[in-house]
């Protein structure tokens, strides 16, 4: 897919990569407003309560810890 | 300016075994020349770099008001690239500079400047399509910057992104009406391309002690975009405003890095001998402020009509003594 080609072949990859955005811009909506959201409680917690989140293993799933 | 207090260095975030140093990375201490690697802000979501841990706890605590302008930046995008007209006009590197940067003052830009791109501009692994690049810096305000270090000065930074994306993205579509490939590099994020080298080669500026660049217009008060083209044009020369001179002597970005991550001197960073901020201590703050910034900010060339005198006053006192660009 050559987004710097002319005519149809170009229309597509130009389409598609369009797609592709608005789907990445959705998904990433998505996540921030689940999985994101609950980091951002999770540091608002450790934040008050001085416990620390580990990222090792990145930051979802696992509960901050004192 | 009266800048809010800074929120202490400390953290409640961090690794149990931290990944490898993100100094080692980016190579300080070394004295061979070698392409530089990504540490954060991940540009390749299939590949995890060392830091990935950081870089997703970066991506979810950041603020609505700072997010919303990242994904408008990155649907905006879309049109980085396209098609060039079939019609080649091409009237000779000087008149195509000239159409280029009146082109980019006309969709907004404050500072152009073009340069080539050389191999030590392009990260590891990646990529630069075309060889010269057209360097577009944009300023923030500095009424929304004097709260840096919070999510309102961070919404400011990206929303300067967006804007300095759309003009990069002008300027490229103007090249292409031209006949000439080109593509707009407006990603917040890194991507394939080291902004700063390349701007400073463009004479937008120079390096200060903060690791950000120093214009003699906006200070360090700017973000930078680029456009990558095979169109013939004139290369600008780097530009000695005086910033070592100041920086040498200046410590207000040292004393007022909440993390107190800036070295006093010039480092030696991949083969060159340059300033240079501790990754390790500046990433953890700059994720708990959502990107900080107190560094540029304080910065007295930032402050509005100060860089212009600041610059001519160290440069005619280098004059004066007879001495050339003192580096430690």
């Amino acid at each position: 897919m050559d987004e710097t080609a002319r005519g149809i072949g170009g229309i597509a990859a130009r389409g598609w990569r369009t797609l592709v955005l608005a789907g990445v811009v959705v998904r990433f909506v998505a996540f921030y407003l689940t999985k994101g959201r609950e980091v951002r409680l999770r540091h608002r917690r450790a934040e008050q309560t001085g416990a620390t989140i580990w990222l090792d293993h990145g930051p979802f799933g696992n509960e901050a810890e004192r | 300016m009266k800048f809010p207090k800074a929120p202490p260095a400390e953290y409640a975030f961090g690794y149990r075994s931290p990944p490898q140093s993100g100094n080692e990375i980016n190579g300080h201490g070394e004295r061979e020349r070698r392409p530089a690697t990504q540490v954060f802000h991940n540009a390749d979501s299939r590949k995890p770099i060392a830091w990935q841990g950081l870089d997703d706890f970066f991506m979810c605590v950041n603020p609505w008001q700072v997010v919303r302008h990242r994904l408008v930046n990155k649907f905006e995008l879309r049109g980085e690239t396209g098609p060039a007209a079939r019609r080649r006009v091409d009237e000779g590197p000087e008149d195509n500079a000239a159409f280029v940067k009146s082109a980019a003052k006309r969709a907004g830009a404050s500072l152009v400047g073009i340069t080539e791109v050389r191999e030590s501009d392009v990260f590891e692994g990646r990529e630069a399509p075309y060889g010269n690049a057209v360097c577009i810096g944009l300023p923030m305000r500095r009424d929304e910057m004097a709260h840096a270090a919070t999510p309102r000065g961070a919404a400011e930074v990206m929303r300067t992104y967006k804007r300095v994306a759309r003009i990069a993205m002008r300027v490229g579509r103007s090249i292409r009406r031209r006949g000439f490939p080109a593509k707009a590099y407006g990603d917040p994020n890194a991507t394939d391309i080291l902004h700063i080298p390349l701007a400073v080669r463009a004479g937008l500026g120079q390096l200060g002690k903060h690791g950000s660049m120093i214009s003699r217009e906006h200070g360090s008060n700017f973000r930078l975009a680029a456009v990558l083209t095979d169109m013939p044009l004139a290369l600008d020369a780097p530009e000695d405003i005086g910033v070592d001179d100041v920086c040498l002597h200046c410590r207000r970005c040292v004393l007022d890095c909440p993390p107190d991550a800036i070295h006093e001197t010039k480092q030696w960073v991949r083969g060159e001998k340059r300033w240079y901020v501790d990754f390790d201590k500046c990433v953890p703050y700059f994720t708990k402020t959502y990107g900080c910034a107190i560094c540029i900010e304080v910065c007295p060339w930032s402050e509005p009509g100060r860089g212009e005198a600041l610059s001519e006053r160290v440069l005619a006192l280098r004059e004066r003594s007879g001495s050339r660009a003192r580096t430690r």
